[in-house]
């Protein structure tokens, strides 16, 4: 009888039934176990050691970074090569976000500077309650991320599971499905604004099959689905991309095993890839989300907002306030509830990825653990 | 030495050795780095070296303007002009990049070359889209880079009002003869544009413009003959009757500037003010007056245009509108801000000579009057500037009628009347200009004035692409104006 919980081998309950074939869990599950009887044991160790390591300090008990002239040479010379750096995200990223931050605490019109006033929170309330303009602005710009998002994702994934495997053409295909990231977004999007033109490619296309041009960018109906289509041409590469780079990563053992055991793909996925997946699917999710969240470029060379309201979108909106309005304090307001509101999503984002994990590790956990504690109470 | 070298002369010796060095030296990743880092550092400090003195291609100034070109002739006769400087000095002029504006001033540069040869003008081009929040920031920071400057009038209160702006009045003062042509040839409307006040209430002078600007009525001839339209629309009405006619078998009657934002509201104004229509009918410190009449029809005429439009006339700036008529897609468009676009062969070749330009319509009602949105941009001395009295010779200069021909042959669009006149062989749509100046409607003088025109665009694009009722948007836009005056302090 081959022992219990190698891979690739169906472990038996304690009523002898076969339990569901998760290989790679009883896998991770022994290890985690494993690893944490070593903890447990070393833990005792570290005590011990930690005792060694004071009696090891010259006559008395130093504190561990020893102040001695080496070592605060050691510290200038760090600070000398970092300083550098720090001065210039101080200059560039920290005292301008400190800066808007103030000013978004003010009543601020770039055509009355002397007339700057402080509104505390003026603003925000201003933005958030009374402003008509800025929930729908949000509304579409939620159904942009969500659309977008929730595409390419879909898509990406599905081109990453057909380009991980072994065929030939394979790395060419690969090679030629990431051009569009490489491509500059405003390039992009005017060039997508010629494809949408009323006598652009694709109305000629539509022609030749007898159907009527639409008025893609022009259309109130049609813009916003515009603006996605393109987007979603140019940044599901990327999806791809890294959830290939996930898919590859998925140890091989794992994957032939689960063929030996004769899994469906439909479980396949769902039991094995998915899980194992999961990290990286999540980076790329938030990825794509901040990104969305932040759209700018297409939007301003496609439409501009236009037309009407349809895709004016809160990066756009933000940029009206200021180079249109000149409301400096105003604009900074909108700037970090935007902040604030990509922070949200991604937090609720990795919050809703990472428990379900977190959960299904435990209980799987506790369940290989049983197994083998009875296992080996069968075989003693 | 080698087999091979043997029987070289020295020099050929030498070669073959630095050859063979050269064949068998290693070149390693880190050898590579450190060749790639001194190439780039030696081509830095070359590029950022002192720079070489631009070859002149251009031909000597004697050979491109006459000795007895008018304005030199002219500028001898003006006073107050300061002594000429012995050494050379350069004055700063920040322009809109492009026709209208830095073209005009590049081409009668080399005439004030010949009258000022020790005063040199650097002309600084920045595009349009960009240049004035840019002016705003310079001005705010108190800038001294800049001499003279081009901005666009609806700034003009807010500069005077932040003190960054010279007062020209005692300048022009000085030269009596100057001014009483500036005064008979410019529109006043058009000069208050850059006072601090009316005329009639004292304004002062802060800048002076060489340039002008209203929208325009723009049609097709040809289609308008063929279509048997003899007479051409006086009113609004009219306009929506016209449209309808000419809409049709791939072709469109409308387009406008319709873009969500201040594109959209500039249509709305020519319309609001035709129908007798005031934004602060009761002054800036009382309720906006929008929600009116008049305003409810300028919205109607919009909407009863939109199934004549154009594709792309929702989303439509200047450039995009008069693409369309350019293309021949629009064959009318009631009020669109363009000009020599539309009439030059260079930029419309389809139809350049085909181009009809006349006054925007006007309501149908008993206020009702021909009211095109005014725009235009004028020249004016910042306060921070080293040179204010050359750089004031410089804005008589580009405004004098004497470099009429050479400013109209570089695509400029004067505001003298009779500028427009006598050169309307070289732009058929001058005249056109011409009357309509004395009726064009200013923007409001006020801060506030873009962020109102963007609050109120939103609505009027929400009327035209059929999301809001016009009613329901005049109500919004009204709460929406009266809200930013109240936070801007005009009342409570």
């Amino acid at each position: 009888m081959p022992p219990v919980g190698d891979a690739g081998v169906l472990p038996r309950c304690g009523d002898g039934r076969q339990c569901r074939p998760f290989p790679y869990r009883l896998e991770q599950g022994r290890r985690a176990a494993e690893t944490r009887r070593v903890t447990e044991q070393m833990r005792g160790a570290n005590e011990v050691s930690a005792v060694s390591e004071a009696q090891a300090d010259i006559g008395t008990a130093l504190p561990r970074r020893a102040v001695t002239g080496r070592g605060q040479q050691r510290d200038w010379i760090r600070w000398a090569f970092l300083l550098p750096t720090v001065i210039v995200l101080f200059v560039i990223t920290i005292y301008p976000m400190l800066n808007s931050l103030w000013n978004s605490l003010h009543y601020f019109n770039l055509f009355t500077p002397d007339d700057k006033r402080f509104v505390g929170l003026g603003n925000y309330v201003d933005l958030l309650r009374n402003d008509p303009t800025f929930w729908p602005v949000m509304q579409i710009t939620f159904i942009y991320t969500i659309g977008v998002v929730a595409v390419q994702f879909v898509a990406g994934l599905g081109m990453a599971l057909l380009l991980d495997r072994a065929m030939r053409g394979i790395s060419l295909l690969r090679t030629l499905i990431i051009i569009p990231i490489l491509i500059s977004p405003v390039v992009v999007g005017l060039t997508w604004r010629y494809m949408y033109e009323p006598w652009g490619v694709l109305n000629y296309v539509l022609g030749r099959f007898g159907i009527a041009p639409i008025e893609w960018v022009s259309s109130p109906s049609y813009a916003l689905i515009s603006i996605m289509v393109v987007d979603i041409w140019q940044w599901t590469p990327f999806v791809v991309l890294v959830l290939l780079a996930g898919l590859q990563s998925i140890p091989r053992e794992v994957v032939e095993a689960s063929a030996l055991d004769g899994l469906k793909f439909r479980q396949h996925f769902t039991r094995i890839v998915w899980p194992l997946l999961r990290p990286v699917a999540l980076i790329v999710l938030l990825i794509r989300m901040m990104d969305a969240l932040k759209v700018f470029d297409t939007v301003y060379v496609l439409t501009r907002g236009g037309p009407g309201t349809s895709t004016y979108v809160a990066s756009m909106y933000n940029y009206v306030l200021f180079f249109g309005n000149y409301q400096v304090g105003y604009a900074a307001a909108m700037s970090y509830i935007i902040l604030i509101i990509v922070n949200v999503f991604a937090i609720a984002l990795i919050f809703a990825l990472s428990d379900r994990q977190t959960k299904d590790e435990s209980s799987d956990t506790v369940e290989i653990e049983r197994l083998t504690a009875a296992d080996a109470a069968s075989a003693a | 030495m080698a087999a091979e070298h043997e029987g070289l002369g020295p020099e050929q010796q030498n070669v073959a050795k630095r050859l063979e060095k050269l064949r068998t030296t290693t070149v390693n990743r880190r050898r590579l780095m450190i060749n790639a880092g001194i190439a780039a550092g030696l081509i830095g400090a070359v590029r950022m070296g002192p720079e070489a003195p631009a070859a002149s291609a251009a031909p000597a100034l004697q050979d491109t303007v006459a000795a007895d070109h008018p304005a030199i002739l002219a500028a001898k006769e003006w006073v107050g002009a300061p002594a000429e400087p012995d050494a050379p000095i350069v004055l700063v002029n920040w322009e809109p990049a492009g026709e209208r504006w830095e073209l005009p001033k590049r081409g009668v540069y080399p005439i004030w070359q010949m009258i000022h040869p020790n005063v040199q003008i650097e002309i600084q081009a920045t595009p349009i889209g960009e240049i004035f929040p840019k002016i705003q920031l310079a001005m705010a920071s108190k800038s001294d880079r800049y001499d003279v400057i081009d901005d666009d009038y609806a700034f003009f209160p807010q500069l005077i009002a932040g003190g960054h702006l010279t007062n020209l009045q005692s300048y022009l003062d000085v030269d009596e003869a100057y001014k009483t042509d500036i005064y008979s040839d410019v529109p006043e409307n058009i000069l208050n544009l850059y006072r601090d006040k009316p005329l009639a209430e004292g304004g002062q002078l802060h800048g002076l413009p060489p340039d002008g600007n209203c929208q325009l009525m723009v049609y097709r001839k040809d289609v308008f003959e063929k279509a048997g339209i003899t007479t051409l629309p006086e009113t609004w009405p009219d306009a929506i009757d016209v449209a309808k006619e000419l809409t049709g078998a791939g072709q469109y009657g409308f387009t406008a500037t319709l873009r969500r934002g201040f594109w959209a509201t500039h249509c709305f104004n020519t319309i609001f003010w035709s129908h007798g229509g005031e934004w602060f009918g009761n002054g800036y410190n009382e309720p906006p007056t929008l929600d009116v009449e008049a305003g409810v029809m300028a919205l109607q005429t919009l909407l009863a245009l939109m199934p004549y439009a154009a594709p792309g006339t929702l989303n439509a700036v200047d450039d995009e509108a008069n693409a369309l008529i350019i293309t021949g897609s629009a064959v009318f468009a009631p009020n669109l801000w363009g000009g020599s676009v539309w009439t030059n062969q260079s930029t419309n070749p389809q139809y350049f000579d085909k181009i009809g330009v006349d006054i925007v319509p006007k309501g149908a009602n008993a206020d009702g009057d021909h009211r095109p949105i005014m725009g235009g941009l004028g020249l004016f001395v910042p306060t921070y500037s080293k040179n204010p009295d050359w750089a004031w010779q410089w804005i008589k200069f580009c405004c004098s009628k004497e470099i009429g021909k050479e400013w109209v042959e570089n695509l400029g669009q004067p505001a003298r009347l009779s500028l427009l006149t006598e050169y309307a062989s070289i732009q058929p749509y001058f005249p056109a200009l011409a009357r309509s100046f004395p009726k064009a409607h200013r923007m409001e003088p006020i801060p506030e004035t873009g962020e109102l025109y963007e609050v109120f665009g939103t609505e009027v694009a929400n009327v035209t692409t059929g999301a809001k009722a016009p009613e329901q948007a005049l109500t919004d836009a009204q709460k929406a104006v009266e809200e930013i005056m109240r936070k801007a302090g005009y009342y409570n």
